[in-house]
Order: structure tokens, then C-alpha cells, then sequence
């Protein structure tokens, strides 16, 4: 089976926006391979002038919550890399023979979604000796920088919004068989957070061990 | 069932008849405003397990469409129109969202859906009905999205939140047939087409041509008929339909500065324009010191604000008396009440401020030269009405009774006649003079026949004849049948006053 790989345009986001940017594309995927019955939520960004849709399962609300803390502390802790990548990943398990020292099972990705993330400290960039009394042509200027980046950034999240459809339209044989009466998610899906310093190799690497230990029994 | 007229299974066939119902159902619950229920997270209808050949609408219990493991509520603009394509299924579905002037009619095509069955050239190559249904599951995910994606969406959400009733509206129109788009519409729309569903002998498509910017050049140059404004006598809050509403008007200073608030017709496009990327739209800033002002509703007058005027910075006269004329000719004081002000026919040279902000509420003016429809339709579209804010005694009350106005009603006074006239007198009436005070000149009293300075106790016999006048008014109001004394000494107190008045008043 071929694994289909989606490489989402780049996003350039300062640090309280991640959430929200992350919130959003991580719901549109899910929800357009969540296909057993969903009740759709619409929510609107709190950012933006965008609504997403979220396919209404607290359990996939709550571990895209946990993942996108856990990519902001991970960030937080490498301040000078401005490159990161979060990976929405699905799989799924198949049997295969039993040897020593491997696990019964497998864990077969057929889609992988690449989210580009770089982080900008626009406001850390500017000093404090810059504020004077009176008019302050650096606070106007920082204030229309503000806009530009987030209405650039309003465009890019459309963009890829706009990208996860015309993939989902266009790829469709790689998708497993769904199973019947499904509800909500249909295919199992991880989130992996990855830096700039991560190779593909290291990634695979990482996602076997991730593997060896969820097939544990 | 609708027929394909082909060789489709039933099966199929119900799966394509509930495809053209799902497209309906997405579309126009996001496009209808006020008939769509989006908050899902309220729902409290427990789950119910979904087969993989779609659970019908007609679950018990349940009032959700399941249809392609897509749980929607109901729709009632979706469920008025079922019917519609059910004739058959080789018929399009054309569904075109409107923007809708409500005031003058006209309206502008915002985006235009189509639903499409084909049949396949060479029958059998197609995909069975299990993978007609799954392709359809996987298409309205995608379409789900984006219908909320597009621009009109951001005009259904804002008539959604707000409460309040706007000019422009949004509307749809079901066909069954494709409509050639004009050269503009080609021009200035974008498309965008879905992965048909392949069906075993077909194929679904799904198409859309929208508007990519939602902007008022679109909506200003493309309106069919030209809009002009008019004055709404009869607005909510005013003294033709709360007369008593006239007391609460007095302006202070004895000015006049009561406007018509201009917000009607444009409100929605006024509030959201910014966010819809209306920068061709925009207006330069003006950096004329001067700056200029709409006039301030009735609420504003009542805080005590003294409004500044309504002009445009371009014209140069400082004079704030002016008014702010679009037509050439001069106008008498009594057709200025009802004149219409077009803002299609701005001289040239004038234009408007891209935003004022009044008591919050920002308000944004066009282009006029560039969008003349939408300019009228925007600032002064249904009731502008602009006065002198600086002059005194002669001053103009819109909205006061003019003799005209005074027996509308079979010839009878109106209780708004009456309120009116009062108001009348005691605006033109002279300043009460308690004890001796200054006098400007010597011809500050023409009348030596009635000279002499009036006292606290002439003040006080008015006073009284006022409150008789106030009650047999109210008593007018409250029963027809008046005692004949109580009114005829009020009449004859009120008619002596009125009397009094009037002789003090003559030249």
C-alpha cells in the first residue's frame, strides 16, 4: 500500500498563535478521515475570520490538545530553532509473522500530513528603550506589522485549508476499507512532533520504537 | 425514486437522489440565514450506529440527516426544495446564493452550485454503489468545509449573529437549469470543481463559481436598477409613529440638528467590509483638517453632542450653515424637509470618508465614483436628510407637524398634529423674563402695546394653561368622549394661550 504524503505550505506563526493555527489544521484532516458518523462542530477561529469544522469527538479534542501542548513546551525549550514540523499520521495495524525479538504486529501508515511551522518573536524583537512619550513611530510601525503578519498568516491557514482539500479530492484509493457502522474516527491516527534538526530517519526510527511499544500486550 | 433513465440499481440510484438532498442541505444551511441551526455540541440526540448504506432522515427519534456519516440537522430551506430535483436525476441542480437589496429588490449573484449527474460514455467502467456512497462520504467532508471557507460565508455569519434587521440580505434560487454567466460575472468569479463520485454508470459533479472577494464593486456596479434614496418617514422611533417620542427631542440650544440615521440599508456592509478585503473599495484617508461628520442620530442629540455638520471635507466653504446639497438649485426650507439626497449625483470632486465612528458604530462610506449604486445604497441609501445644525429660530424639525402634515387622517388633528404644534410654540415662543433683566436694545420688543416685563406669576398662569393643554390631549387620546366643560375651558385656555402667543410673536 502506498503512503501518501501531504506537505502542507509553511506557516509562519508567533508563539500565542500556534495554538489556534494547529487547532485548526489538525480538526480539518482529522474530520475529512474521521468517516464513520460525525456530528460536525463548526468553530470559529478566535484569530481569524476562518471557521473550521471539528468532527465532534471530545477524544480526538482532547489528545490534539494534549499534542499541541506538549509542541509548545517542546519548542519553548529550543528558542533558537525557528523550524518545526508536526505530523498528523495514519495507520494501520496489520499482523505479520512473529520472529525474536519483534512484535506481532505492525503498524502500516498509508497518509502522512506534514505541518510547517515557523516561529517568529516579533514582539520579543523589539527593545524597550524604543517606547518614548508621545508619538512613537516604531509602535506605529510595529502595529501595522501586526496586521500584515496576522492577515498573512490568515491567507496561508486558508491556503492550506484549501490544500487539505484538493488532496482529499484527489487521493482517495490509498484509504483503507471502512469499517461498518463506524463511529466518529475510522482509522487510527498519531501526532508526532518533529524539529528541523530531525531527519526522515530519525523519524522512522522513532516511529518504530513508537510502535514496538504499542504493540506490547 | 428520480430516474437517471439509465441502467443505475435502485441502489445507486437512491444513493445519487440523496446526493442532490445532502449538496441541497450542506449549501443551503450555510447560505440561509436565521432557518439554519449550526450548534451541534448542544445536541444531546444519543448516537445511533450508521450503516454503510446511509441511515434515511426518517430515523425515530431522530432529526438529523445521516446520510453519508455526515449528521446534519434540519434544514427548512433544504426541506422546502427537496422536492425539486426529484423529477430526475439527469436534471442539474443549480442553486445560486443572492445578495438581496431588500429595499429597492435588486440583487447580485454571490455564488452559483451545481450539481450534475453524467452519464458515462462507456457504461460498466464505473465504480460500484458501496464506492458511490464511500466517494460521496469523502466529497462532503470536503464540501462541508467549504462552504465555509468561501466569502459569502462570512455575509451569513455576520446576519446571523447580529439582531439586527439589515437592508441587504442574502438569498438563494433553485433551478434546474445553468444559467450562462455574464462576461463580468466570468470576469470577476472564481470556480472550483470537486473529484466527481463515480458511480457504476456516471458520474456526480459538483462545481462552484463565487465571487472571490465579496466587495462592493461587484455588488454596486452589477445591480440592475438604479437605487436612490428616499426618506422613511415611518421609521421605527420616530414621532410619526411615537409622537410622544417628540418631547425627548429638544435639542438644546434650540438647534435642529435631527437626522435621519443612515444606516439601514448599508449596515452589513459597513460593519464587515474590512475583514472582506475591500481595499479597492477604500478611500484615502482625507487630511483635510476640516473633518467631516455624519449626522448623529437622534440618541446622540439627546446626549448633549452638538453635531458638526454634514458635508464632505472637499467642499471649502467653512460655513457650517450650509447644507450639503447634491442638486445645484436651491431649495426653499419647506421641500428641504422631504428632499432626497442622491448620492449618485455628487458633484464631482466630492467624496466621502472611508469610516466615522459614531458612538462605536463604525460606518463606511464608498467610492462614490467608482461605486455610485453602491455609495447610494450605502450612505444615504434610504433616508439621509441633511439641516442647518448652527441656525435658530427658523430652524427646520423634520419631523415636526407642518400643516400638511397637521390633518392626515380624514381631516382630523392627529394626536402627533397637536404634540406638533405644541412644540412649535414653545420653541418660537420669547424667553420668560423673571423679574427685570437685560434687555439687548431698544428694539428687542416691537409691540409697545405689550411691553412690560413679565412676571413669575404670568410665567406660572402659562404654565397652567400648558397643563391643561397637556391633559386635554392626553384625555383626546385616552377616550373620545370629552366632558364638554372640562374641554371647552381647556380648548378655550388652550386657544386663548395659543392666541397670546401668536399676538406676542407678530412682527
Amino acid at each position: 500500500m502506498n503512503c501518501e504524503v501531504c506537505e502542507l505550505k509553511e506557516l509562519v506563526v508567533e508563539q500565542f498563535e500556534i495554538r489556534e493555527v494547529l487547532r485548526c489544521i489538525l480538526h480539518t484532516i482529522i474530520f475529512h478521515r474521521a468517516l464513520g458518523l460525525v456530528r460536525p462542530r463548526d468553530i470559529n477561529c478566535e484569530l481569524f475570520e476562518l471557521t473550521y469544522v471539528q468532527c465532534g469527538v471530545p477524544e480526538v479534542e482532547k489528545e490534539i490538545e494534549e499534542k499541541i501542548t506538549e509542541f509548545i513546551s517542546k519548542i519553548s525549550k529550543h528558542p533558537n530553532r525557528r523550524s518545526h514540523q508536526v505530523c498528523l499520521s495514519f495507520y494501520e495495524t496489520k499482523d505479520k509473522q512473529p520472529a525474536w525479538f519483534s512484535s506481532k504486529t505492525e503498524r502500516v501508515y498509508w497518509e502522512r500530513w506534514f505541518i510547517n511551522l515557523q516561529i517568529t518573536n516579533q514582539r520579543v524583537n523589539m527593545k524597550p528603550n524604543q517606547t518614548k512619550v508621545g508619538f512613537d513611530p516604531g509602535e506605529k510601525l510595529s502595529s501595522l506589522e501586526e496586521k500584515l503578519h496576522r492577515t498573512a498568516l490568515e491567507t496561508s491557514v486558508r491556503e492550506n485549508l484549501f490544500q487539505i482539500i484538493k488532496f482529499v479530492n484527489e487521493k482517495m484509493d490509498h484509504l483503507p476499507h471502512i469499517p461498518p457502522n463506524a463511529e466518529g474516527i475510522s482509522y487510527p491516527y498519531e501526532i508526532t512532533i518533529l524539529s528541523s534538526s530531525e531527519s526522515s530517519l530519525d523519524m522512522l526510527k522513532r516511529m518504530l520504537q513508537t510502535g514496538h511499544q504499542t504493540t506490547l500486550s | 425514486m428520480a430516474s437517471t433513465q439509465n441502467s443505475e440499481t435502485p441502489a445507486t440510484e437512491q444513493v445519487i437522489t440523496e446526493i442532490f438532498a445532502k449538496s441541497l442541505h450542506i449549501i443551503l444551511e450555510s447560505r440561509s440565514p436565521y432557518v439554519s441551526s449550526r450548534n451541534y455540541s448542544l445536541d444531546q440526540i444519543p448516537p445511533s450506529p450508521s450503516s454503510s448504506g446511509g441511515s434515511p432522515s426518517t430515523q425515530p427519534g431522530g432529526s438529523r440527516d445521516k446520510w453519508f456519516n455526515l449528521a446534519l440537522r434540519e434544514c427548512p430551506a433544504a426541506l422546502q426544495n427537496s422536492d425539486f430535483w426529484r423529477q430526475s436525476n439527469l436534471e442539474p441542480l443549480v442553486i445560486e446564493i443572492l445578495l438581496v437589496d431588500r429595499v429597492s429588490g435588486t440583487e447580485k449573484l454571490l455564488e452559483r452550485w451545481v450539481v450534475q449527474y453524467e452519464t458515462r460514455k462507456h457504461p460498466g467502467t464505473g465504480r460500484k454503489s458501496k464506492r458511490t456512497y464511500r466517494g460521496a462520504t469523502l466529497l462532503f467532508r470536503s464540501l462541508y468545509l467549504l462552504v465555509r471557507l468561501l466569502p459569502a460565508y462570512t455575509l451569513f455569519r455576520e446576519m446571523n449573529s447580529s439582531g439586527r434587521i439589515r437592508s441587504l440580505g442574502l438569498s438563494h434560487r433553485i433551478q434546474s437549469f445553468v444559467n450562462p454567466l455574464t462576461r463580468s460575472e466570468e470576469a470577476e468569479m472564481a470556480h472550483l470543481c470537486l473529484t466527481p463520485i463515480d458511480t457504476p454508470f456516471g458520474r456526480l459533479k459538483h462545481s462552484v463559481s463565487y465571487l472571490s472577494v465579496v466587495d462592493d464593486i461587484s455588488i454596486g456596479s452589477e445591480l440592475s436598477t438604479p437605487m436612490s434614496t428616499e426618506l422613511i418617514p415611518d421609521y421605527v422611533g420616530s414621532p410619526t409613529t411615537d409622537p410622544l417620542k417628540r418631547f425627548q427631542t429638544l435639542p438644546l440650544g434650540g438647534s435642529a440638528p435631527i437626522c435621519v440615521q443612515p444606516g439601514r440599508r448599508h449596515s452589513w456592509s459597513t460593519d464587515r467590509l474590512g475583514s472582506l478585503n475591500l481595499s479597492p473599495c477604500s478611500l484615502p484617508t482625507h487630511s483635510d483638517p476640516q473633518r467631516p461628520s455624519i449626522p448623529l442620530p437622534l440618541s446622540e442629540v439627546q446626549k448633549g453632542k452638538r453635531p458638526v455638520g454634514c458635508y464632505p471635507s472637499s467642499l471649502s466653504s467653512p460655513q457650517k450653515a450650509n447644507l450639503f446639497r447634491c442638486e445645484s438649485a436651491p431649495v426653499s426650507r419647506d421641500s428641504e424637509r422631504n428632499q432626497l439626497v442622491r448620492f449618485g449625483e455628487l458633484p464631482s470632486g466630492v467624496s466621502l470618508p472611508k469610516e466615522i465612528s459614531i458612538g462605536g458604530d463604525a460606518i463606511r462610506y464608498l467610492d462614490v465614483a467608482k461605486l455610485p449604486l453602491a455609495s447610494g445604497s450605502c450612505v444615504g441609501g434610504s433616508n439621509v436628510q441633511l439641516l442647518d445644525l448652527h441656525e435658530d429660530s427658523d430652524a427646520n424639525y423634520p419631523f415636526a407637524s407642518d400643516d400638511n402634515r397637521t390633518k392626515n387622517y380624514e381631516g382630523e388633528r392627529s394626536l402627533a398634529a397637536i404634540v406638533g404644534e405644541l412644540l412649535r410654540m414653545l420653541e418660537t415662543a420669547p424667553k420668560l423674563q423673571i423679574g427685570f433683566e437685560k434687555s439687548d436694545g431698544p428694539d428687542q420688543n416691537p409691540n409697545p402695546a405689550h411691553s412690560g416685563s413679565r412676571t413669575a406669576a404670568n410665567a406660572l398662569e402659562e404654565l397652567r394653561s400648558y397643563m391643561h393643554m397637556r391633559d386635554s390631549i392626553l384625555s383626546q387620546s385616552g377616550s373620545h368622549s370629552l366632558e364638554p366643560k372640562p374641554e371647552k375651558e381647556s380648548n378655550s385656555k388652550g386657544s386663548n394661550s395659543e392666541k397670546e402667543m401668536k399676538e406676542r410673536n407678530r412682527p
